[in-house]
């Protein structure tokens, strides 16, 4: 194997196999990234196994062939290397030299055969659809997902097909959830998946990088397929029961409280200052016309703000943790008006965005 | 006014053994610490012509028997205890409709208000007395105050067999010339703090607002915001080494819904539990769990310490001692699961029927539906 390209576009490439490449040294090749050359192109594989993700690479194929290297080190060589072209070769025993104007490498590589096989694309069983409506389901629910690896099958995000071209995709971690649902188009789903969410948070990055444009999505056994522009990722399934979330999701809470979301965020951040630092706990009381927010830490002391507020249910005194509200307010960012639907100071509230139809985030008291 | 008469039976396990065989009147009677060869259970109740000796409960059967060889030993029959203590507060429920169960043998009796039905407190207060004596043959004693601390310690003062009447102004004279260790949550380690800052008597105490505040609230009439206890626990030395997981479960069942049943009277919850084994050769291990959501349900606290059990018992070895504890108690301030909501609204509904039925009726009335045997 032998190619010569432009360091930019290799390193371009190379750039997202650097966090999929296995960091834990479990099966040694899987910290390498494949790298073939083939009369069709140059392209670069990196797999943990869960996730993979495969790039072309623009270049001339001087001669076919394959090797890995170290995903690491051959990333940190092309980003250092004096001239802007670079030529690799794989030489005998595996060994790969990788030459650069006056700079000459040879590092170590392992055979191609042995690197796991990377499933078969068919690009035509996917769906494509705008590329920002993916990036922005996937922002809305994946802070959710639960960071418990005891709770498996909560790591990751649930996605379903809902009614005509519509698509779900619902996140929890056993206190709130996050519920989006959009029109993406069909993806072949008879049933709701789930998606890891190291997959999709590399998804995300893809996904923010360079132009919107389109993403292509599709699945295929136990895998989720996604295609944009030059870059392939595949990402395992979660084998697990995702809870009925529908059960969750509280239907005619009757006290209805509209709010500024700039001034909320801002009144937020101010009182959680004095929230203890483990649950960031903060006290809602919702009056007519307003709320009031506090936060009392027996090490600190106290703070209390209060917010104009659209509200004429009964008084509502409610405990949560500010951060999963900050959380929420995050990925809803912009102008406009957030509502609070609650029960009671026990009962999970909703929180919604106005203009923001598909989305819903219910979240589950703090006792106080 | 507030009245708040205090009850506790006499050296109640021995008493009842009295009251079934009345031969026994008199003589020094030692229920529990008898345990066949080993001797390794501890007194229960030693009546007081056994204390006379230096028999107290919680003491070691052996040395029990080498103070008191003459005593008569007799094995603990709780059911029957438990049956008994039903019709002492089947008595007291006439009294009035506030009876705050202490233990088995003590309750707190709010007589508040009864004056027009009843009369005074104070002949209230010795009708009950006389009753209990008269129908069930069992000796208590009585505390009567505005309050209920300075009841309960009267009571403590009346034993055995009498009754203390503090007229309403006379608390702080009554109180003043006893000792500090008296007050319920005084205990060794607080006590030895207050001697070392010169505080002796009850007296001593009150003299110092600020810390008389923490440790004798005379003023509060209602509980109010209270100190928390740093843990519930309880533990349990077997008769006979528990061999199979089986048989520790069992015993794990008792001391957890004794400890449940605690965190549920306080209204607390735990956010970490404790298992304590003691294997035959007194080699002994805790092992803790710190839990997601704090619970105060018997069914929670049983799943986490059982599987602390599993993971940690050494196969194969006699265990003698196991206890339970629950700790990091909080009565607010978590965050409270969205996926199993319905399922701890559920139990919190449970338990709380569970515990006004063993309120009402003693805490054998109900138990979970576990495989186990009824203790005879």
């Amino acid at each position: 194997m032998e190619i010569k390209a432009k360091r930019g576009d290799l390193l371009a490439t190379l750039y997202w196999t650097q966090s999929i490449v296995e960091r834990r040294n479990t099966m040694p090749i899987l910290a390498n990234v494949m790298i073939e050359a083939q009369k069709s192109g140059i392209r670069v594989t990196a797999t943990d196994l869960e996730v993979g993700v495969r790039g072309g690479v623009d270049g001339d194929v001087i001669k076919e062939g394959s090797i890995t290297v170290n995903a690491k080190k051959l990333y940190e060589i092309v980003r250092e290397v004096p001239n802007d072209q670079i030529q690799l070769k794989r030489l005998d025993n595996d060994w790969v030299e990788i030459r650069s104007g006056k700079s000459v490498f040879k590092i170590f590589g392992m055979d191609a055969k042995e690197f796991p096989q990377f499933p078969q694309f068919d690009s035509s069983g996917l769906t494509t659809t705008p590329a920002s409506t993916v990036r922005e389901m996937i922002e809305r629910t994946i802070f959710s997902v639960s960071t418990d690896e005891t709770r498996y099958s909560l790591n990751g995000v649930y996605i379903e097909q809902s009614e005509g071209n519509n698509v779900r995709m619902v996140a929890t971690d056993g206190h709130r959830l996050a519920f989006e649902e959009k029109e993406v188009g069909q993806l072949g789903l008879t049933k709701g998946v789930i998606l890891p969410r190291k997959g999709l948070s590399e998804l995300k990055k893809l996904l923010d990088s360079g132009e919107d444009g389109a993403v292509s999505l599709g699945f295929k056994e136990n895998m989720g397929l996604v295609a944009k522009d030059k870059v392939e990722l595949f990402m395992r399934l979660i084998d697990g029961d995702f809870p009925d979330y529908t059960k969750v999701i509280p239907v005619g809470n009757p006290n209805i409280a509209k709010l500024d979301h700039e001034e909320l965020l801002r009144a937020l951040r101010r009182v959680s200052i004095l929230s203890s630092e483990r649950y960031k706990g903060i006290k809602m009381e919702f009056a007519n016309g307003k709320l009031s927010i506090s936060a009392n830490n027996p090490d600190l002391g106290e703070a209390v703000e209060e917010v104009d507020a659209e509200y004429k249910g009964k008084t509502i005194a409610i405990g949560f943790n500010a951060r999963y509200l900050l959380d929420v307010l995050a990925v809803l960012s912009g102008d406009g008006e957030i509502e609070f639907q609650l029960k009671d100071e026990l009962s999970p509230s909703v929180i919604r965005k106005a203009g923001v139809d598909g989305y819903l985030y219910v979240l589950m008291p703090m006792r106080i | 006014m507030s009245w708040f008469l205090h009850i506790d039976m006499d050296a109640f396990y021995a008493s009842v053994e009295v009251a079934l065989d009345p031969s026994l009147k008199g003589k020094p009677v030692i229920v529990g610490g008898r345990n066949g060869r080993g001797g390794r259970g501890v007194v229960t109740s030693a009546s007081y012509e056994a204390r006379k000796f230096g028999v107290h409960s919680a003491m070691p059967g052996f040395q029990a028997k080498k103070l008191c060889p003459q005593g008569i030993f007799l094995p603990n029959r709780r059911r029957t205890y438990v049956e008994f203590s039903v019709k002492v507060f089947a008595i007291l429920a006439q009294y009035s409709p506030t009876i705050h169960k202490l233990s088995i043998d003590e309750a707190l009796i709010d007589l508040t208000g009864t004056e027009r039905l009843l009369g005074p407190p104070l002949k209230t207060t010795d009708e009950i007395i006389r009753r209990i004596e008269k129908e069930l043959a069992l000796p208590s004693s009585g505390g009567l105050s505005t309050n209920r601390v300075v009841a309960k310690i009267a009571a403590t003062l009346a034993k055995p067999h009498g009754l203390i009447y503090i007229p309403a102004g006379c608390e702080e004279n009554f109180l003043a010339p006893q000792a500090v260790e008296m007050i319920p949550g005084v205990g060794p380690k607080t006590h030895k703090t207050m001697l070392q800052r010169g505080i002796q008597t009850i007296g001593d105490l009150l003299a110092q607002p600020e810390l008389a505040a923490r440790y004798l609230d005379l003023g509060a009439t209602t509980k109010s915001e209270q100190h928390h206890d740093h843990s519930v626990g309880n533990e349990t030395t077997s008769i006979a080494p528990l061999k199979t997981i089986g048989a520790m479960e069992e015993v794990l069942w008792d001391l957890v819904e004794e400890v449940g049943g605690r965190l549920r009277h306080a209204e607390l919850f735990a956010r970490c539990l404790t298992l304590k084994i003691r294997y035959s050769n007194f080699q002994t291990i805790t092992r803790s769990r710190t839990l997601p959501s704090p619970t105060c349900f018997d069914k929670e606290i049983f799943q986490v310490v059982s599987e602390l059990l599993r993971q940690n018992v050494a196969q194969g070895r006699a265990v003698r001692l196991l206890g339970v504890s629950a700790s990091a108690l909080q009565d607010s301030g978590w965050q409270e699961p969205l996926l199993d909501r319905e399922r701890r609204n559920s139990f919190e509904r449970l338990y709380k029927g569970i515990d006004k039925l063993r309120e009402k009726y003693g805490a054998e009335t109900i138990g979970a539906a576990t495989p186990r045997k009824r203790s005879s």
